[in-house]
């Protein structure tokens, strides 16, 4: 019983980093159709602003939201200069994502250097909790809390606000939206910023259960686009859902056939792909 | 009809130029260089099969690398592992490539656009995993080592003429292939696919075999390659192999045979010869595919057609 | 417009194609003695990369580009952490700057990739990775590793039982390529050979993101585990292990990669209390390591490990060898030969090696526990020396090499039971 424990617990921490990663994918997918492949490597650099405001300032919450503003400006300023000029142009998107892949990878080498760094998550979260036989990582309670507050305060945005209908508006349909009086450019900002927000933030999250080093961002990135395939481009749902699926299978898998361990993990993929080619909760091509 | 005779003349001119340096050259530069040549051969057969659906029919595979990895790791394990021929390798690995890439475009062909780049980028994913995982298959994270080439054609510079008659093949089959009917459907499918449809044709079978011939031709580069490196890795599989073979397509110019070359050619220059120059190689391949995708959309061939359109304007003018 | 962006990719190509096609320059009568270097600056290794480029600096220093009485150039090479590049690599290095020698290779498996070039262009390779078998079943006739990943484990699993007698059964945890077999299937013979047991082996992929599922099956009667970590994992499962709680149940052995000090600033408490074994510690007390300490410090502004060592230690072995061809390179079975049955007794901080007449060498395996010193830094102190040690441990050579090479398989598991 407390082995099953253990893993679905493991399970379902790492899902809840996978969510955060690929909520920012699925939404950036969603609206804009941009396979965005820089969004791990917005991970990675989120991860170092967060080491350095760490160590300048001590608060480790700061250091959380300094990595999510930095990345989510920088987000927005390809959005902006780059992507915005290939609208359409889906190819030609991808690529140049991939573009400022390597750029990023070799500005974290001149910036923050070779050597693979360590970030203390406070105190009070670095202990083992323990109800009864059951003995569990702080940190990683922690990781599920966060992120199920994160899903909850995505879900009011996007039902309960004005902005939030317009950017379910443009996942749905962005020509409809654009002439149903929604600010298109304006939502496209919007969901880039708040997409690379979430990856830089869940890049500080994951550092001092991860540590942070070169790379970080393709060992990552893998399990957050398994998860959109899942669980469906767009969809709030579909990546809470999907995360959770991809961090309990990959547990599962691990323990029970390491062998096979990507294998476990891609093949259930490639089954959704072939059955639902949209994802589990995917609005149907 | 002149200028397009002449146009003709310029291609074959231009043809027998680049032919005649890739037979002389390597008899007058150093072992390296024949290397480098070998692999823009190996990667333009790649790019060129990429460009057959990227480029002809329009269809963006994000996942090239899966069936070059195919092609190459079968190879590697035929030979490596049960002593296989050079031929026997080759049977086997083409077998695997069809069977691999059939499977995939089973799946991915149900999508099209940006869903069709995104699921053929998952498929690669998976043949991914399986190189990386598949411990006693593929040897994992260790690879496949110890690959060697038929006493005949051990050496660097037979197998490069060994590559560029197999490349010099490939060049011929596809621009028979796109001159001909069934490549004007490639194009026409391209540019509609609802009206090839309304005109009766099987739009889904003329992709399915267009994705099949670009697969098996990957596969055959993957086949090369592992000859070429007597060595397989999964980083021969990843995404970054993918990326490249778009960027090779993009840069030469997509929808023209001497593109893929062109820019298979200029991409493994520099790939060979940044490091040379700086140690801030990730950056100066980075900025190419910026560069590219702002400023050459239609390529280095792009550029040239727009200058003859210039040029033949100037004259008409 | 067009013109001038076609210029803009034509120019630097064309001073790319020219560098690159450049016939190599005629043989010279007798230039520069060309030493090729082969190191990882991007991707996952980089860090180690940083460590052996700054221990270069460190030699060249120390040595000068001068040995027995002629130029020395260096050529250096970035595989970027990637296998498949380092044969292309290594390959220029041997057909363009026509090196008379080439070190290097991070990772096991990039020796195995690069060691048949050697032979292929008949010139001497140190591999400085430690692929077992090329120095035992697949020996190539111009290539010699530095050491041999199990080598070091061989040394320690004697220690450990001999000094550690209440350790009977032990996990092993190791990544799942050669370096991790090598390392696991070394202590594990030696281990049970003595009468331990390893109840429960585990291999996982060297990018592991989350170690959960693996530290969720440790089997709870073990006394010890034993662990090889490689690249990111050094940071990775030691702070999941501790977050687990487990930190404290199982005493920890290992492999000296696990705490090297290329990554042990970033480590946290969490590694204190390991024991490890290795070819090197920045501990060792001689005074060609304090030397070689100072001057690394100075550069790089941390200690080094084992990988900063190696570099500078092969380096040596190389300058050694090519004075005792005087300087005769172009004879390059003279020069291998001279590589290959290699007496170092100082100079190194490491201590003195010696050929073991089998493509490897001999040499002290440190005992080391990682703990802090007097001002809060955290060192691997080393426990014990076990000098001259051979790759074959005790065993007699022809014997040793009948049995299968260590892998995913061997040798098996026999008290895993289920």
């Amino acid at each position: 019983m407390t082995f099953w424990l253990t893993q679905i617990f493991n399970g379902v921490s790492y899902g809840a980093i996978v969510f955060l990663l690929a909520m920012g994918l699925s939404l950036i997918f969603g609206v804009m159709k941009v396979i965005n492949v820089t969004h791990g490597t917005y991970f990675l650099v989120g991860a170092y602003f967060g080491l350095t405001t760490l160590k300048q300032t001590g608060n480790f919450f700061l250091a959380i939201l300094i990595g999510g503003i930095a990345i989510a400006i920088m987000g927005i300023v390809i959005e902006r200069v780059f992507l915005r000029r290939l609208q359409g142009n889906d190819l030609g998107q991808v690529l140049i994502t991939m573009g400022f892949v390597l750029v990023l990878q070799d500005a974290i080498l001149v910036i923050w250097g070779p050597d693979p760094v360590s970030m203390d998550a406070p105190k009070f979260l670095a202990s083992t909790g323990r109800i009864g036989g059951f003995s569990f990582p702080m940190y990683r309670l922690f990781l599920i809390v966060f992120a199920a507050v994160t899903a909850a305060a995505l879900w009011f945005f996007e039902s309960r606000t004005k902005i939030g209908s317009s950017v379910r508006a443009a996942v749905d349909d962005v020509e409809m939206a654009g002439g149903m009086g929604v600010n298109v450019p304006v939502v496209f900002s919007l969901v880039f910023g708040l997409g690379s927000f979430l990856a830089g933030m869940s890049g500080v999250l994951a550092a001092p259960w991860l540590g942070i080093q070169a790379g970080l961002d393709f060992e990552i990135l893998p399990f957050a686009f398994v998860a959109i395939i899942v669980g469906g481009m767009g969809s709030l749902k579909g990546a809470v859902v999907a995360s959770l699926l991809v961090g309990i299978i990959d547990n599962l898998g691990k323990t029970f056939f390491p062998e096979f361990a990507y294998f476990t993990l891609f093949l259930p993929m490639a089954v959704i792909l072939a059955i639902r080619p949209s994802g589990l909760f995917g609005r149907a091509m | 009809m002149r200028g397009e005779l002449l146009a003709t003349r310029g291609r074959v001119i231009a043809i027998a130029a680049v032919l005649a340096f890739a037979i002389v050259s390597p008899l007058f530069v150093d072992e390296f260089s024949v290397l480098v040549l070998n692999q823009c051969l190996i990667w333009g057969i790649l790019a060129l099969s990429l460009d057959l659906m990227l480029g002809y029919t329009g269809m963006a595979s994000l996942g090239h690398a899966a069936y070059f990895g195919t092609g190459a790791y079968a190879t590697a394990i035929m030979s490596a592992t049960y002593g296989a021929s050079f031929g026997e390798a080759f049977v086997v690995a083409i077998i695997a490539a069809a069977v691999v890439t059939a499977i995939c475009a089973l799946v991915a062909l149900r999508a099209s656009d940006v869903y069709f780049l995104m699921i053929t980028f998952a498929l690669a994913m998976l043949i991914w995993g399986l190189a990386y995982r598949w411990d006693s298959m593929t040897g994992g994270e260790n690879g496949i080592a110890g690959i060697d080439r038929p006493l005949f054609m051990e050496d660097t510079i037979t197998y490069y003429y060994f590559t560029l008659i197999v490349a010099a093949g490939v060049f011929l089959f596809f621009s028979v292939l796109v001159h001909s009917c069934f490549g004007k459907t490639m194009v026409g499918i391209r540019e509609s696919e609802s009206r090839m449809r309304a005109l009766g044709y099987n739009v889904w079978l003329h992709k399915f075999i267009i994705y099949m011939i670009s697969g098996l031709f990957s596969g055959l580069a993957g086949f090369l390659w592992v000859y070429y490196n007597s060595y397989v890795a999964p980083t021969d599989v990843e995404l970054v192999t993918s990326f490249n073979a778009l960027l090779m397509v993009s840069l030469g110019g997509p929808g023209t045979l001497a593109g893929p070359l062109l820019g298979s050619t200029i991409f493994v220059i520099l790939d060979n010869s940044v490091n040379m120059f700086t140690e801030r190689s990730l950056t100066v391949v980075g900025c190419i595919y910026i560069v590219v995708v702002l400023f050459a959309p239609e390529g280095i061939m792009g550029f040239i057609k727009q200058l003859r359109t210039k040029a033949q304007e100037a004259n008409n003018g | 417009m067009i013109r001038k962006r076609i210029a803009f990719l034509v120019v630097p190509l064309a001073f790319a194609l020219a560098a690159l096609l450049a016939a190599g320059p005629a043989l010279a009568a007798k230039g520069p003695i060309k030493i090729g270097l082969l190191t990882s600056k991007k991707g996952v290794l980089a860090k180690h990369g940083s460590d052996q480029m700054n221990a270069l600096k460190v030699f060249r220093e120390k040595f000068g580009d001068k040995v027995a009485g002629r130029d020395v150039k260096f050529f250096i090479e970035d595989n970027e952490s990637k296998v498949a590049l380092a044969v292309t690599r290594v390959r220029k290095l041997l057909t363009r700057d026509k090196v008379h020698i080439v070190m290097g290779g991070l990772f096991g498996s990039t020796g195995y990739a690069i060691a048949p070039l050697a032979d292929r262009y008949k010139t001497p390779i140190l591999i400085w990775s430690c692929p077992d078998d090329i120095s035992k079943r697949k020996r190539k006739k111009y290539a010699v590793t530095y050491f041999s990943c199990s080598q070091p484990m061989h040394a320690f699993a004697h220690w450990v039982r001999t000094s550690m007698p209440n350790i009977k059964k032990v996990i092993t945890i190791g990544p799942d390529y050669a370096f991790g077999y090598e390392s696991t299937g070394g202590f594990q013979q030696v281990f049970e050979d003595m009468g331990g047991k390893v109840i429960q082996k585990m291999y996982m992929p060297i990018n592991t993101v989350d170690y959960g599922p693996y530290i969720g099956k440790l089997k709870k009667d073990a006394d010890a585990l034993f662990i090889t970590l490689a690249g990111a994992q050094a940071l990775r499962l030691p702070k999941q292990l501790k977050e687990a709680g487990l930190a404290n149940k199982y005493v920890i052995l290992g492999n000296g990669t696990n705490t090297d000090e290329f990554v042990l600033d970033a480590q946290g408490d969490e590694v204190l209390g390991w024991i490890s074994a290795l070819i090197y510690s920045a501990d060792i007390q001689t005074k060609d390591n304090q030397d070689f300490v100072k001057s690394f410090v100075k550069h790089a502004k941390k200690d080094p490990g084992y990988y900063a060592e190696g570099y500078y230690g092969g380096l040596v072995s190389i300058y050694k060898a090519i004075e005792e061809v005087k300087g005769n390179v172009e004879d390059k079975d003279k020069f291998f030969a001279a590589l290959r049955n290699l007496k170092v007794a100082t100079g190194m901080p490491a201590g003195p090696r010696a050929s073991d007449g089998h493509g490897t060498f001999k040499m002290n395996v440190y005992v080391r526990m990682t703990m802090k010193d007097e001002t809060g830094k955290k060192r691997n102190k080393v426990l014990a020396i076990i000098p001259n040690v051979s790759q074959f441990w005790n065993y007699k050579p022809d014997e040793f090499m009948k049995l299968p090479p260590y892998s995913r398989d061997y040798p098996p598991c026999k008290n895993c039971g289920n």
